[in-house]
């Protein structure tokens, strides 16, 4: 479960955009556009919060933007409405940068709570953007992203439906130097297997990628499994497996891949390796975050283990 | 190896005679082996007091309800009761009548002397916190006879404010009478029907996320986070529902939070609990911390606001683990908005004004994830063993409780506020 919101995004620090105060610090801070649920029962609505932003005399130095809850989201409000009003605005934000759409925590919706929707007009009506997250899987679309400037890509789901993982790998993203995928649960739509991730592992999708993420996946151990040979690894330095359900066999599978230790850091962190495995880890001689063990549940005499977020 | 020990666990009785000959004999009602009594006796004796005298609940019940006070001047606090089965049985057959009376689950006397101890078995919390209350009124009328005729004894609680306080739905209701930021509640007669019920009211006052809580329970005993959506539904809970040694499906407290997405698993969880009485409230949406969700527990002392803890979870329930450090307590307060923290501390002066007949309370309070505004989450009688934790003045709860007494006693004012 996720327990905080950004604090921090495009290198900015965000803050809650509050009409009263004005938008004034606009080029140094990420603003956070949301309505909290007491805001919603007061009847006050996203597209109010929005026309305020808008209109603020300094609304055009916009870089950084965060929406937040859009009111009734965690009661199945969709994100479509919010799309339509970001690309209406778009000549009010010619110098957006970033974006980042449902900065939701579990305490406000679960991230399979909230209700996305088609992401495509985005990516031609802001073509200044190097950044752009996503939080929700459920309702999700990507479109066929093509942009010259995007750098950073990052789609944070419970379940990643393997239409969004084939949306991913279509894409045209010359620039992108960052790819964070999470994939989430089955339970909650995450049905891509690591054949469907095939394409991205054989690297060459993205030329400038440094860094892949395939996150808050249960598929941490086939992942770990499919990478000897796989051309990605030729490309990236950085490897970022966490927050998901890598056990001891994963982790041998990448001690073992001598390939690996060319990378600048592997990321397991949120993991069930014990050990003795994350010693055979750091045999690769390279940064390791290994931190935050888990312990799997045993219930029933199953035995389950969990991504970080996935309800 | 050291050859120099600092201690900290010892400590020389204060040669001031004066407090010593001035401070009425303390007596606690408690349990006898109750480690909170064990550090308040420590405080009493690092502040040169002598030690106080304890008498057990169990044990007042079974000496037919007589309270043998000392004779001298004597300032009675009353402490949490015993945790054994048999302290739980004695006391629950105090409440049958009066939960009978108010239609919540009753389980006759001899019923209770068959009942086997069952672990984590949540047995009709209502009849048992009636039961207590019942037990604290007799006390008090007891200490309250003694002082009419002596004049030479004060209570340092008010029974009435613990009563208050342990029914969460008449505490949530009269702080918020008094604009205390609390949770909204769901509105209901007087019982909750079920899992029916609660989906109709939830929808009908627009309560899409609520806490469902025993109305008069315990700690993170029998809690369920629920939250629907036209597209789900799904809880979160401090119970289950197992088959008892009969068989019997009963409802279990589990320290493993559970997480149910099926209706079919909530509907007999939330119908069940309901039979053992419940208050819900919105959901308040709590602000994280170094990745973890949290709330603050912060212990009011003659209704000043002196001691403060963290209490964090990777769960929506923040009771079960708290953090005894200063630092994080810190660091999150400096998270929050400049005049946030201003404001929860006037918001705990506040609750304090509205059970002021008590010297402490544990007030448990939530900062909401836009770190601006705050809610009161629940108000502990016994809120203020926390082992470890100072204030500002490098005191225990115990040790300030003991010093504001000893305050006031010196300014020859009466102890009760």
């Amino acid at each position: 479960m996720i327990h905080e919101n950004l604090s921090t995004f495009y290198g900015m620090p965000v803050e809650d955009y509050q009409p009263s105060a004005g938008a004034a610090q606009v080029s140094r801070t990420a603003y956070r556009l949301r309505i909290d649920w007491e805001k919603y029962e007061e009847g006050i609505t996203f597209a109010d919060l929005f026309d305020q932003y808008i209109c603020d005399q300094h609304v055009t130095n916009t870089q950084a933007l965060v929406i937040g809850d859009w009111g009734g989201t965690a009661e199945g409000n969709e994100s479509d409405a919010i799309v339509e009003a970001l690309v209406s605005a778009r000549d009010k934000l010619p110098n957006l940068k970033a974006l980042f759409i449902g900065d939701l925590i579990g305490e406000g919706a679960g991230i399979s709570w909230i209700m996305q929707s088609d992401m495509s007009p985005i990516w031609s009506a802001f073509p200044a953007l190097e950044e752009f997250g996503v939080r929700g899987g459920s309702g999700l679309q990507l479109g066929r992203p093509s942009h010259a400037n995007l750098k950073k890509l990052v789609i944070e789901t419970g379940g990643l439906s393997v239409r969004v993982v084939q949306e991913v790998c279509s894409a045209q993203l010359p620039e992108l130097t960052h790819l964070e995928l999470w994939l989430g649960d089955p339970s909650y739509g995450a049905d891509a297997t690591v054949d469907d991730l095939r394409p991205l592992l054989e690297g060459g999708l993205f030329p400038k990628l440094t860094y892949l993420g395939l996150r808050n996946t249960e598929l941490a151990d086939d992942i770990a499994r499919a990478l000897p040979g796989a051309g990605v690894i030729q490309q990236i330095d950085t490897l970022d497996l966490s927050l998901g359900t890598l056990t001891n066999e994963g982790a041998e599978a990448l001690a073992a891949n001598q390939e690996l230790s060319r990378l600048k850091k592997l990321d397991i962190h949120h993991h069930f390796v014990g050990p003795e495995a994350v010693a055979k880890l750091n045999g690769l001689g390279i940064e390791i975050d290994a931190s935050d063990e888990q312990t799997a549940d045993e219930y029933d005499g199953e035995i389950y283990r969990y991504v970080y977020a996935s309800e | 190896m050291n050859t120099t020990v600092k201690s900290t666990a010892t400590s020389t009785p204060r040669s001031d005679a004066k407090a010593a000959r001035r401070r009425p004999r303390d007596v606690i009602i408690g349990s006898q082996d109750s480690p909170r009594i064990a550090a308040f006796q420590r405080a009493l004796h690092k502040a040169g007091h002598r030690e106080a005298i304890v008498f057990d609940y169990v044990q007042y019940l079974n000496d037919g309800w007589t309270l043998d006070l000392p004779n001298e001047p004597a300032l009675v606090r009353f402490e949490a009761p015993g945790r054994s089965f048999e302290d739980y049985k004695a006391i629950l057959a105090v409440g049958h009548d009066e939960a009978r009376r108010m239609g919540y689950e009753a389980i006759a006397p001899d019923a209770i002397e068959r009942l086997q101890h069952d672990k984590g078995k949540l047995i009709a919390p209502a009849q048992y916190q009636l039961g207590f209350q019942l037990v604290l009124r007799r006390l008090a009328a007891q200490v309250t006879m003694r002082y009419c005729v002596s004049g030479d004894v004060q209570l340092l609680t008010d029974v009435g404010a613990i009563a208050d306080v342990f029914d969460k739905r008449r505490c949530r209701d009269q702080l918020a009478k008094r604009s205390v930021p609390v949770p909204r509640a769901l509105a209901f007669g007087k019982q909750l029907a079920g899992y029916d019920e609660l989906r109709a009211l939830m929808d009908a006052q627009h309560i899409p996320r609520v806490f469902i809580k025993l109305r008069f329970g315990s700690a993170a005993s029998g809690i369920v986070a629920y939250q629907v959506s036209r597209q789900h539904e799904l809880a979160y809970a401090t119970v289950e529902l197992a088959p008892d040694v009969d068989g019997v499906p009963s409802l279990y407290n589990t320290r493993r939070i559970r997480r149910y997405r099926d209706h079919r698993d909530i509907r007999p969880l939330i119908d069940r609990l309901c039979r053992k009485g419940v208050h819900v409230e919105a959901w308040y949406p709590k602000a994280g911390f170094a990745g973890r969700t949290c709330d603050l527990r912060i212990v009011t002392i003659h209704r000043e606001p002196r001691h403060r803890v963290l209490r964090q979870s990777k769960t929506p329930f923040t009771n079960l683990h708290l953090l005894n450090q200063r630092s994080p307590v810190d660091a999150f307060i400096a998270k929050m908005s400049d005049e946030a923290w201003p404001r929860v501390l006037e918001t705990c002066r506040e609750v304090a004004s509205e059970f002021q007949r008590t010297l402490h309370l544990g007030i448990d309070i939530a900062v909401h994830t836009n770190l601006r505004d705050h809610a009161v989450l629940e108000v502990n009688a016994f809120g203020d063993y926390l082992r470890g934790v100072t204030d500002d003045l490098d005191m225990t709860t115990h040790e300030a409780e003991i010093a504001v007494i000893d305050g006031l006693l010196d300014a020859g004012r009466e102890v009760q506020s």
